[in-house]
């Protein structure tokens, strides 16, 4: 960065910490609005850098790929650790078969067809068409997970659950497919050969290896872990998702299956300090997409990319992806699993692009591949229209299909509790419907194991104390101690806990 | 409470026919209906299923208490059956289920339903009992499990 070799510290840190620290609080202020617009909350952090870049009113030059690429890799690899923690085994049971034929044939199908536009319509040789392809075949996790949970929408368990799993599961193709067109690209590199198609799946079972045991390990260590500080639980968590990042790829495996893998393991096991682990792990992912897309647009150079022919070139493609090629792979791969034509419509339209594309491209230019700096160019217009276009229509488009379950979505939580020091025994907190065996039903007459109680309840905007003559209505959120143990038997009375 | 009052030996199967598990929860509903215990089996198979997609009930250690309040009958009831292999119930340890016990009631009834609901799961809880459960051959045999437990909680009190 320029700024930090002309001016003498502190002052240039304290500039950079200014500048960033600002950024990443106005972004915030910032993002309620956008949500209610359904526009991705993380554009708004893509334009902030763009605003404070070199072309912009903020005047920061920065150009460096090599740290860009760096940082994008470590925030995205949190970023699908926090996905993974709050990924269920039921969900995954539900949606693996097509999220996994989706975040294989369907990221190669996807690069070809772009490949294909890019051939025939920019003039780039098949190569260089193949990679501008592979780059911008994968959906982003962060996009997705922020869109589908942000938006409130109560969309139908089913395509929900295809989309989210589909967006942890398909960058580490395009991330190989990327790395291998590079290779064939660069000065000095190697043809790409067939070995490419059995590296691909040694890379994803040794990414899924690697994660599923350092995910296990993890929650052993975790149940046996006596430690004193409460914080020095996330900073094990953290540190097991990146080594499992790093060990992976180390050995040849793709990094991002492990950390996704890992998280899942360790997201559907009984861990110590829970609720407070997903919580840290979300502030960590939310901190990595705002640094992640900032970095992005700090990267671009707006002037440059609405230059003639390029931008027409851009759009073109853009819309291409979003209109024909994401939504005629969608339906080739779904087709065997009995998906309606509203659903495979939906999830055709619903490929939303992020920070995983931009990051990708940063390869070719990293490894000096000739024009490297056009496809940056293109992937970003490709990326913001295919992150707009579905992100702004997502609402009327699940009520136009009739995707949206008819009941109101789980509240979440109302109330927080933390306690400061590590304590034996958690405190979940429930939403009564009417479905549960509590609801309806006075306090006093649940029977509770030894040491598990309902500590406080919520019901309109009133605190309520846990009475024993208190009946449980539905609409009601309650706050339940329990240890441990008795959890499962909690969850048999008071059902699904409410996300952190 | 004693279980044996609203558990007749009609109203355990072993093994069930089905190998999944919404097949295994329409079984025990059928069974429930056939023995004339309950009216309207769908009604009660859709507040189960309801349940069931809230959270599951297989509550872990090969166990799943699905349950309901419907108006398919006037009293709790109760219908146990064990697969005849483990089955999966998405249970929150992911183990798969070996003893599937359902319980129903009219919805003026919550205290029962969450009373047999505790007892249940405590009388489960004990892992000999629970071995014992799902190692039973027979209906039969197992009915005799619930009766020496009740007496032996009998002679405690």
């Amino acid at each position: 960065m320029i700024l930090a070799q002309t001016v003498h510290e502190p002052t240039a840190t304290a500039v950079l910490t200014a500048i960033f620290g600002l950024l990443m609080a106005v972004s915030v202020l910032f993002s309620r609005a956008l949500e209610r617009l359904g526009v991705p909350i993380v554009l708004l952090f893509l334009g902030l850098g763009m605003a404070a870049g070199s072309q912009g009113i903020g005047g920061i030059e920065f150009e460096d790929y090599h740290f860009a690429f760096r940082i994008g890799t470590i925030a995205l690899a949190l970023i699908l650790f926090d996905g993974g923690l709050n990924t269920t085994v039921e969900s995954i049971k539900h949606g693996i078969a097509p999220a996994s034929v989706l975040a294989t044939v369907g990221v190669a199908g996807t690069a070809g067809l772009m490949a294909f536009g890019a051939h025939r319509w920019v003039g780039l040789s098949w190569q260089e068409a193949l990679l501008l392809g592979a780059i911008v075949s994968s959906t982003d996790a962060a996009t997705v997970f922020s869109v589908l949970r942000g938006s409130r929408l109560n969309l139908q368990r089913r395509v929900g659950v295809t989309l989210e799993l589909e967006s942890g599961l398909n960058d580490p193709l395009a991330v190989i497919l990327t790395m291998a067109m590079t290779e064939s690209l660069a000065p000095g590199g190697q043809p790409i050969g067939w070995s490419i198609v059995w590296l691909v799946p040694m890379q994803l079972l040794i990414g899924a290896s690697v994660g599923i045991s350092l995910g296990w390990l993890g929650v052993q260590l975790l149940r046996r872990l006596r430690l004193q500080a409460g914080g020095l639980y996330a900073v094990f968590t953290l540190g097991l998702a990146l080594g499992a990042f790093g060990l992976a790829t180390l050995i040849h495996g793709s990094g991002f299956l492990a950390v996704y893998a890992a998280a899942i393991v360790m997201g559907n096991s009984a861990i110590p300090y829970r609720s407070g682990l997903t919580r840290i792990h979300d502030a960590i992912a939310w901190l990595g997409q705002i640094t992640m897309f900032l970095m992005m647009g700090l990267l671009v150079f707006p002037l440059d990319l609405v230059r003639l022919p390029g931008v027409i070139y851009s759009l073109a493609l853009a819309i291409f992806l979003a209109t024909v090629a994401r939504p005629v792979v969608v339906w080739l791969c779904l087709l065997p699993f009995g998906y309606s034509v509203r659903e495979m419509t939906y999830i055709g339209w619903v490929g939303l692009r992020g920070a995983v594309p931009i990051i990708l491209a940063t390869i070719p230019v990293m490894e000096n591949v000739p024009n490297a700096i056009a496809y940056f160019n293109i992937v970003f217009f490709v990326v913001v229209i295919n992150a707009i276009m579905p992100g702004a229509s997502l609402r009327w488009l699940t009520r136009w299909l009739k995707l949206d379950v008819a009941e109101p979505p789980t509240p979440a939580a109302v109330l927080e509790i933390n306690s400061t020091q590590l304590l034996r025994g958690e405190i979940h907190s429930f939403f009564i419907d009417e479905s549960l065996a509590v609801a309806n039903v006075k306090l006093a007459k649940i029977p509770f194991p030894q040491g598990a109680a309902v500590i406080l309840m919520v019901r309109d905007q009133q605190l309520l104390a846990a009475r024993g003559d208190t009946v449980l209505l539905p609409g009601d959120h309650v706050y339940v101690f329990c240890h441990e143990e008795d959890r499962p038997y909690i969850e048999l009375l008071f059902g699904r806990p409410q996300a952190d | 409470m004693n279980i044996l009052d609203i558990l007749p030996p009609s109203a355990i199967k072993v093994p069930l026919e089905s190998g999944d598990k919404k097949g295994a929860i329409d079984e025990l509903v059928e069974l429930l209906a056939e023995t004339g215990r309950i009216t309207q089996p769908d009604n009660l198979r859709k507040v189960i299923w309801e349940r069931e997609l809230q959270r599951t009930t297989g509550i872990g250690e090969g166990l799943a208490i699905p349950h309901g309040k419907s108006n398919s009958s006037r009293n709790l009831v109760i219908a146990i059956g064990r697969p005849a292999q483990p089955i999966d119930f998405g249970s929150i340890d992911n183990k798969p289920v070996k003893l599937i016990v359902l319980l129903a009631s009219p919805p003026e009834k919550t205290s029962d339903h969450i009373q047999a609901l505790g007892k249940i799961s405590r009388l489960m809880a004990d892992p000999k009992f629970r071995a014992a459960a799902y190692a039973a051959p027979s209906a039969d045999a197992l009915y005799r499990l619930f009766e020496r437990a009740e007496a032996s909680a009998e002679v405690r009190r």
